[in-house]
């Protein structure tokens, strides 16, 4: 019982962090700002993760998330050819379009939450004596075989795709 | 009753535990510190220069084809992280008479390949090189000769 409340309470708290930061990243001026806070709440959902005993997805959104996609997005930032010394504010454009998608999306999530939406339920806490990262690898080796080797041949192809499309802007260049 | 702290409750007593270090020590020295800025304090350091433009400059675009490359093989490492723990499992390879351990080395050999042929492409491509900037060395013809500078030299040693 005391194990729940504690769940819940970290639930509502991490969740509350997301959404808090979500709107920061809106609401900041500074894009750098924006993108700081974006950390925040890719951390609160990793922390959801976990508490939702999905530890190994937990770990994987702080590592490539937090660790990759971030950098990347901040590279982007930096990268951008409009930096020239002055300072890059937020503005707010293509308000009537936003404001349908918003619209749409919220009748999505509304539409979703008619049906009871298991929020409590934190998932089983395993029964054997594996962890969950356990359990993964050894699919990994028995029935995903094929899927992982697979896994290998897809992250080539994107590897030397995405090395290809921005290797070859600055081929240009020379 | 005794507390049983579950391995969650530790990673976030240690996640509190160093928030109130980071914050505790700044809070404490913005309390003792004394307050008296004035407009050299308040600059940007920059090594002792003064600082001109804003922070921002432009990155270099090679950064980002690294930072790609990065992400994809950060991806790789996630799947090796399952397979660790299980690659050298007693009760599996005592199951198997020893062959769990040689498939999982087979198969992870297999996929850790077939990424290294993505980065022998990025390296062949050169993308990984890094563009040195040209060392112009100007030669200057003096019209002073090499012994003029001797003698001055040697004048106050």
């Amino acid at each position: 019982m005391e194990q729940i409340n504690f769940n819940i309470l970290a639930f509502y708290g991490f969740a509350g962090l997301a959404v808090i930061s979500a709107l920061m990243i809106l609401m900041s001026k500074n894009i750098i700002h924006s993108v700081f806070m974006l950390v925040l709440v890719f951390l609160s959902v990793a922390a959801i993760y976990i508490i939702t005993n999905a530890e190994f997805v937990g770990v994987t959104q702080i590592m490539v998330y937090i660790g990759g996609i971030l950098i990347l997005m901040m590279f982007g930032v930096m990268l951008t050819n409009r930096i020239d010394g002055g300072k890059m504010l937020t503005e707010h454009r293509r308000i009537i379009p936003a404001v349908l998608l918003g619209l749409g999306l919220a009748f999505v999530f509304y539409s979703t939450l008619q049906t009871k939406f298991p929020l409590a339920e934190f998932g089983p806490q395993s029964e054997l004596d594996k962890s969950v990262t356990e359990t993964i690898g050894i699919n990994f080796m028995t029935h995903q075989l094929v899927a992982l080797e697979l896994t290998a041949v897809l992250l080539l192809m994107a590897l030397i795709g995405a090395a290809f499309l921005a290797g070859s802007k600055f081929e240009d260049k020379k | 009753m005794t507390m049983e702290l579950t391995n969650y409750q530790i990673i976030l007593l240690f996640a509190v535990g160093g928030f109130v270090a980071i914050m505790g020590s700044l809070v404490t020295s913005w309390v003792l510190r004394p307050r008296r800025p004035n407009e050299e304090k308040l600059t940007t350091y920059e090594c002792g220069e003064d600082p001109t433009g804003t922070a921002w400059g432009k990155f270099n675009i090679r950064f980002y084809v690294i930072a790609l490359v990065f992400v994809l093989f950060e991806t790789e490492l996630l799947f090796l992280f399952p397979w660790a723990i299980v690659f050298g499992d007693e009760g599996l390879n005592a199951l198997t008479q020893g062959k769990w351990g040689m498939l999982a080395f087979v198969e992870m050999s297999l996929f850790i390949l077939i990424l290294a042929l993505g980065l022998a492409y990025v390296w062949g491509k050169g993308f990984l090189e890094w563009e040195k900037p040209d060392v112009k060395v100007t030669d200057v013809e003096s019209k002073v000769p090499e012994s003029l500078y001797e003698q001055l030299n040697t004048k106050y040693q």
